[in-house]
């Protein structure tokens, strides 16, 4: 077989190519950093005003419907562009988080593992969807995420709710609209 | 006498080294699964060009073909199977090797 080192870059540069357009075109995942961040935000009034139970009702309700939502969001985007990824990964961390989440926030009883728990799981759990899209932006947010819990944990500061969601809240729908801003440049 | 280490292009799988082929396997190493329509239009062929390819791989065992309906439309997905995957990666590194090959020697 006589192949040129010409054409045996092209082909490499073609492949590089397309593999990176599917790989831009699949990381878009405004949707649930959006909505989860939208979430987290609404709740710390709710936080603030009501005891802690309430909050727990909220995200015992809102958690579930905004997993679903995200699931038939990714669904419907994979029917529409004509790509999609192994959702396996997805899915199991998903459910992970809202596992771990709950079993902290309710185990913790209003104390600080009902606070700092619920964050350090879903800073692991954003930490394993930024490594499963190669996002080095949404690992570095949840890897800092669960660094802020560990430290509220240990600080044990007043208004520890607000302290933690509020930056999660803003930081992930900023993420969010910036993947939004890249998916829309991308389609 | 040590053993003579083969030529790269020796490693080179003559199914899967085309541009089209290769273009398939590539975005099926990203995705799990991607529409016809998607990969013509990502690999900038025709129908029956990217029909052609896609059955030269299926013959291979490369790629699995799974036809659909969404909204009562047909739709037909291809995905890579276990064999194309290790396939693809080993192309892609007799590919670099040759590359290297040929930059050492200049």
């Amino acid at each position: 077989m006589v192949l040129e080192q010409s054409q045996a870059k092209a082909l490499l540069t073609a492949t590089a190519v397309a593999r990176a357009r599917t790989r831009s075109v699949l990381s878009a995942n405004w949707f649930p950093m959006i909505l989860y961040g939208v979430l987290a935000l609404v709740s710390v009034p709710v936080a603030e005003l009501w005891p802690w139970t309430a909050v727990a009702a909220l995200w015992l309700v809102g958690a579930p419907l905004a997993t679903l939502a995200t699931a038939l969001w990714y669904r419907s985007r994979a029917i529409e562009i004509g790509v999609s990824v192994n959702p396996w990964p997805y899915v199991v961390t998903a459910v992970a988080i809202v596992v771990g989440c709950t079993a902290t926030g309710i185990g913790g009883r209003g104390g600080p593992v009902s606070y700092a728990g619920p964050l350090f799981v879903i800073g692991l759990g954003y930490l394993v969807f930024g490594l499963l899209d190669r996002s080095r932006l949404g690992a570095g947010f949840g890897a800092a995420m669960a660094t802020i819990a560990i430290i509220v944990f240990a600080l044990k500061p007043q208004h520890v709710y607000t302290l933690t969601m509020v930056p999660f809240g803003a930081g992930s729908v900023l993420l969010g609209l910036w993947n939004l801003a890249q998916a829309r440049r991308t389609d | 006498m040590p053993e003579a280490e083969l030529h790269p292009t020796a490693e080179l799988d003559e199914t899967v080294h085309q541009r089209v082929r290769l273009g398939i396997l590539a975005i099926l190493s990203e995705a799990d699964r991607a529409t016809f329509t998607y990969l013509r239009e990502a690999l900038d062929v025709t129908d029956g060009n990217l029909s052609a390819h896609v059955a030269v791989l299926a013959k291979a065992a490369l790629v699995r073909i799974d036809k659909g309906f969404v909204d009562k439309r047909p739709r037909t997905w291809v995905r890579a199977t276990a064999k194309g995957r290790s396939t693809f990666q080993a192309e892609i590194s007799a590919l670099s090797k040759l590359v290297g090959r040929y930059r050492g020697a200049n």
